[in-house]
């Protein structure tokens, strides 16, 4: 073989590695594509718009420059309460005639409720890869007189030409559950006074009776049933990926509002268009606040089963039907790059790795432009913060699903033991109930060890170091035990402590500045403080370069100074 | 300016004072001020009221008894159009039935188209306003009418404070000026409302319309009086709202005059209903 002929081998080798990773890993190579939106208007409505009365619904004369060309419409503020925000979401109606992607209408979302700006763009992601009859959405960076306002999130307009272009149909009966009742849940009481509950987006008319009878015949069917109800009735697999959807995303803030069922008369079946993804990804709603801290907050959850959310028939039917249960649980795997058996595999969409690699990305898209915005809800520091409580999510929340949905081994909680054989790779302990209780990345090891975990939960640590407020602590201890003879390790180590909500909470009543948390190991009877960053948001302190040896019990405190 | 002397036409004198505070309230608006609708937003209020006097004050501000008991049901329609965000669009037309001593008059009052506009652009509550007074069929030379019969310009300048999320000051004055006869008037409006919740909220409000004293005397055939021109009041109003769903809202009351110079010590009951549609 000449050197020629070798080189090109290896040239083709590298080729089909790459691919090879591209494949595997998905988003890591993938740009993610940016739109831009210039609008032209008056100096005075420009500003006013941003600056007035988050609740007046004005709209105000704009022009979309488009390849040259101007398309004329109008522009107001969208939305519920992000309204208060400085950065609005925007709507701009062009005129009749006038067209920008196929639509008059035009949806801008500030995202400012989520200053990792990558919640919904994740969720629609993963929508788009499930197949979902749902609106393309882009990052589109917007210009009003020439000037960058900032990153907004361009939603297609969901109506039923969007639907028709899913084969669904233009003609058929479209609902949507009003925001602001949560009453919307598909049970006999949501069509008792069907208007309080409902919109009916198309046809405009006053017809609800096609959504009486869904309702009725959903409250009439059995669980065991329903599989035969839903495949006679329904786009099952919409149904199914909103569940599936839901599950991975931890997205609770539906099943009473935040979604669209549509019926096509094209195909004789309803259909499930998800939307509103702002509050998943571990963000949590806290019923114990007020406004607005009841929504803004820095809650975190990750251990919420698939029932997760409010009732609703056709999610609650669907998990105790055990047809449908296993091909939830199948659509999950294969998600999950995990083996599937017996149905089409689904991309992988969900690995920590996959997750990771995505979110880089979209952090360095994010932050490329952050500080130019004029208006805006994040910054650098907050995105990144955000970004790394997001990468936690997904490895903690990947580890529930796998130990609780998929692959149930025992049910023991707060304790986990784990071999740790290889420098640089990450294991988690995680217990019978899929909490992750910690992770350990080994920096170099001298043999492969047994690392064992036991947490104490919810109580104030029994031992402090000298002259700490035991109110400024973490209510939680973790124990460290490395049971194999002879190892030695340096480690990197995190810790994850609870904080669902403002009750559900080991944050200390004084404790008022996770970010300033130091974290403490009694080794010997004696404290020592260790090097720690904290991540507030997914609640996770981590250290660097500890040394962990054979047989010795390792005490883990954590509190503000 | 007042050049006559009453004491010889008592009753007509106190049926003048009571009557003329008629168009106090037939004019008192429902919802006037410094709010300006968004923009393609309409309203449209029903304001009913309906009080009685037997007791007046008279052009010292002292204490007397009417001749006649005096009735008077009132129903303002207002209709208010978010122009633009800039401006906002209103027109109310008065429809009122007023009796006293077997003198009854019913009918159509006065036409009200106005303009309000912004004096703060970022926020809501604060603005000036612009009304045209016309006069609709009415016989405005007898002495038990429905309005002063002239044209009239009433310019105003209104404001919000928000004190919290509940607790609301709003504040204004106008001036309103008339062709002809009547005196000129400042009017002015003050008042509180706290939001006990979505639906409920309570109002109180301290109004007051004070003449100019730059009136003539009208024609003393008609009804010899030299003070329908001109009359001060301040009356006070306290009502309970109910706010049901976005659109609609009740607000039910009661105001008494509390103080006044050749006006009747009137006091009554009011109800208003008030509807949104549009830009919601």
């Amino acid at each position: 073989m000449s050197m020629s002929q070798r080189k090109k081998i290896v040239i083709w080798l590298g080729m089909i590695s790459s691919l090879c990773l591209w494949w595997q890993t998905g988003m890591a190579q993938e740009t993610v594509p940016v739109l831009s939106v210039h609008l032209e208007m008056k100096a005075r409505d420009a500003d006013v718009l941003f600056k007035k009365d988050p609740y007046d619904r004005s709209t105000f004369p704009v022009s979309m420059l488009v390849d040259g060309k101007q398309l004329n419409g109008r522009i107001s503020v969208k939305g519920s309460f992000s309204r208060s925000f400085d950065k609005k979401s925007l709507k701009i109606k062009l005129d009749k005639g006038s067209k920008w992607r196929g639509q008059r209408r035009i949806a801008l979302n500030a995202m400012a409720t989520d200053t990792s700006m990558m919640r919904e763009w994740l969720a629609w992601d993963l929508i788009h890869t499930l197949g979902m009859a749902a609106p393309k959405v882009n990052y589109t960076q917007l210009y009003i007189n020439r000037r960058y306002i900032g990153m907004f999130l361009h939603i297609e307009w969901i109506d039923p030409g969007m639907l028709a272009k899913f084969g669904l149909g233009d003609d058929g009966e479209f609902f949507h559950p009003l925001d602001s009742t949560f009453c919307g849940d598909l049970g006999l009481q949501s069509v008792a006074d069907v208007e309080r509950c409902w919109t009916k987006l198309s046809p405009r008319d006053n017809d609800y009776s096609p959504l009486k009878k869904l309702v009725k015949q959903l409250h009439d069917v059995t669980a065991d049933e329903f599989d035969s109800f839903l495949e006679k009735n329904f786009d099952v697999e919409s149904v199914i990926n909103w569940i599936a959807v839901n599950a991975i995303t931890s997205n609770g803030d539906t099943y009473n509002k935040n979604y669209f069922i549509y019926f096509s008369r094209k195909k004789g079946r309803w259909v499930l268009i998800p939307w509103d993804y702002d509050l998943s990804f571990g963000r949590n709603w806290d019923e114990f606040l007020e406004y607005p801290a009841n929504i803004l907050n820095d809650n975190f959850q990750y251990y919420y089963p698939l029932e997760l959310g409010l009732p609703n028939p056709l999610k609650d039917k669907l998990l105790k039907n055990p047809v449908l249960l296993e091909r939830l649980k199948q659509k999950l795997r294969g998600l999950m790059g995990m083996p599937v058996e017996g149905y089409a595999a689904t991309p992988v969409w969900f690995t920590p790795e996959v997750m990771h690699d995505r979110i880089d990305a979209l952090t360095s898209v994010l932050t490329d432009n952050l500080n130019r915005e004029r208006y805006t809800t994040t910054n650098a520091q907050k995105l990144r913060e955000q970004a790394s409580a997001l990468k936690d999510y997904v490895s903690f929340r990947y580890n529930y699903l796998r130990k609780t949905v998929l692959q149930v081994t025992n049910w023991v909680p707060d304790r986990a033991s784990i071999k740790v054989s290889k420098a640089g790779e990450t294991e988690s302990w995680v217990d019978g109930f899929g909490k992750t209780l910690g992770t350990i990345q080994a920096l170099s090891l001298n043999r492969a060890a047994e690392i064992a975990v036991d947490v104490e939960r919810m109580t104030v640590p029994e031992f402090l170091p000298e002259d700490t407020d035991a109110s400024r602590c973490v209510k939680r201890t973790w124990f460290l035990v490395n049971k194999t003879p002879f190892s030695q390790l340096n480690v990197n180590l995190s810790w994850q402590y609870l904080h669902e909500n403002s009750r559900n909470t080991e944050v200390g009543k004084n404790l008022d500045d996770e970010s300033k948390l130091n974290l403490w190991v009694m080794d010997y009877e004696k404290w020592r403080q260790l090097p720690v960053s904290i991540n507030k948001i997914s609640n996770v302190i981590e250290t660097k370069g500890m040394d962990i040896k054979a047989g010795r019990l390792y005490r883990f405190v954590a509190c503000q100074e | 300016m007042f050049t006559n002397n009453l004491n010889g036409r008592p009753n007509v004198m106190l049926q003048q004072i009571a009557l003329i505070t008629v168009l106090f309230i037939v004019t008192g608006s429902a919802q006037a001020g410094g709010w300006l609708r968004s923009e393609g937003e309409h309203r449209y209020s029903a304001y009913l009221s309906n009080s009685s006097s037997n007791r007046s004050w008279d052009r010292y501000g002292n204490d007397t008894v009417s001749g006649c008991t005096s009735n008077v049901t009132a129903l303002t329609h207002e209709y208010e159009y978010g122009y633009s965000y800039y401006r906002t669009l209103f027109g109310k037309v008065n429809m009122a039935t007023s009796e006293c001593g077997g003198d009854k008059v019913s009918g159509l009052g006065d036409v009200y188209l106005g303009v309000r506009g912004r004096l703060n652009l970022y926020k809501n509550g604060s603005a000036w306003e612009a009304i045209l007074i016309i006069p609709t069929g009415y016989d405005g030379q007898r002495s038990n009418r429905l309005g002063y019969g002239e044209l009239g310009i009433e310019l105003g300048l209104y404001g919000t404070t928000k004190y919290s999320k509940k607790s609301t000051f709003a504040y204004g004055g106008s001036f309103r000026f008339w062709n002809g006869s009547p005196s000129d008037q400042f009017r002015t409006r003050a008042s509180w409302s706290y939001k006990q919740n979505k639906q409920w909220a309570i109002r109180t409000s301290l109004e007051g319309n004070f003449s100019l004293n730059n009136g003539n005397s009208v024609t003393p055939a008609s009804i010899n009086g030299d003070f329908e021109s001109e009359f001060d009041v301040i009356r006070g109003k306290i009502g309970l709202r109910r706010q049901i769903g976005p659109r609609l809202g009740l607000t039910v009351g009661l105001y008494k005059n509390l103080w006044g110079r050749n006006a009747s010590q009137r006091q009554g009951i009011y109800l208003n209903i008030a509807y949104v549609w549009g830009r919601l």
